[in-house]
């Protein structure tokens, strides 16, 4: 007759999990509402503004780069005010698209070379087709930007930057080679945000 | 006769314990992946955005987005698009009326807004652009330069981070 009361005694008593579930379900609608399931982020970029020409040479010598993106080629030219002409027309570059799309290790390779050459320059004016699509010019702008350095992960990344200041023009017909665009005679690329 | 021994018949409880399991992995979850921020933006659901490698932090800016149906500023349409292009007159004309107008308004209310007692550090009118990933870069020249009209010289272009 007592094993009952015995029995009742020695039972340990449950835990009442309502209260913390009442909790839970207030706490995860909350927090679904602030959950972020895809991260943006901005390349930011501009226009060429019109500056008035500096008086005097800079002192460091700066290029400033030109790449014309055409359907089966690209073509990388270089400008600068304290180069000579012959040095930026050796820099000139036609890169003609692979099968698979535009050759972005060959534009890579020449930019690590000019940057190798003119660690000061961070410039790059791109004057696309006016058909390309605006996500095959963000492939071409994330290869201009940096590249990974030998050893970068994802969790410990190492970058160098190359061309991160991106200026966009528009071609003028007629002058594909010469890399022509929009901007106004001794225009400047406008400072990217 | 016959005595039936009736035991008490206790209502089954509830399995609790795989049910917080549950909930306290997905709260754990919830809390990592919790972003709190102080600004309204609104990612339009016309547009596919580019997938980049950017690494610029994410900063808003007057909101512009390029979809197939036209050219939307503050969420509000304001230069129709025919199939996805704009007229052929605005091409030839180098810039889209509404675009410019409508950019213009939002400029000056911003800067009735700034006080020029202050020193401000700001980098200048910037426009945020949403655009689809299929959109042609004459398009999306011809609105920067809309814009450019307006009175906003910089960009930010929006994408998603790979």
């Amino acid at each position: 007759m007592f094993d009952r009361f015995r029995e009742a005694r020695d039972k340990p008593g449950e835990l009442n999990l309502i209260p913390i579930m009442n909790l839970m379900i207030t706490l995860i609608p909350f927090l679904m509402l602030g959950a972020a399931f895809y991260h943006l982020g901005v390349i930011p970029t501009s226009l060429p503004d019109k500056v008035e020409a500096a008086a005097e040479p800079p002192k460091e010598a700066v290029v400033t780069l030109n790449l014309v993106i055409e359907a089966q080629r690209m073509i990388l030219t270089a400008s600068s005010a304290a180069v000579d002409q012959d040095t930026l027309d050796a820099l000139r570059v036609e890169l003609p698209a692979t099968p698979q799309g535009h050759d972005l290790k060959a534009l890579v390779a020449q930019l690590v070379q000019i940057k190798g050459r003119y660690p000061k320059s961070d410039t790059l004016v791109v004057l696309p087709d006016g058909q390309l699509k605006y996500a095959e010019l963000v492939e071409i702008l994330d290869a201009t930007r940096e590249r990974a350095l030998p050893g970068s992960t994802p969790d410990v990344p190492n970058f160098e930057p190359l061309f991160p200041v991106s200026v966009f023009s528009e071609r003028i017909l007629g002058e594909a080679d010469a890399g022509a665009g929009d901007a106004q005679p001794g225009a400047q690329p406008g400072g990217a945000p | 006769m016959k005595m039936r021994i009736r035991r008490k018949r206790r209502r089954p409880g509830l399995m609790l314990t795989s049910l917080l399991d549950m909930f306290t992995i997905i709260l754990i979850f919830m809390i990592v992946s919790f972003e709190a921020e102080d600004y309204e933006f609104r990612l339009n659901p016309d547009l596919q955005l580019p997938e980049s490698s950017a690494r610029s932090l994410f900063k808003p800016a007057v909101n512009v987005a390029i979809t197939r149906a036209g050219v939307l500023v503050l969420d509000e349409l304001v230069a129709p698009f025919a199939d996805g292009r704009a007229a052929p007159a605005d091409y030839e004309a180098k810039q889209i009326p509404g675009v410019v107008d409508a950019l213009s308004r939002v400029l000056s209310a911003q800067q009735a807004l700034v006080d020029p007692t202050l020193d401000d550090e700001d980098e200048g009118p910037i426009v945020m652009l949403q655009a689809d990933r299929d959109l042609a870069y004459e398009t999306l020249y011809l609105v920067m330069r809309s814009a450019r009209l307006a009175g906003f010289g910089k960009y930010r272009l929006t994408i998603m981070k790979k």
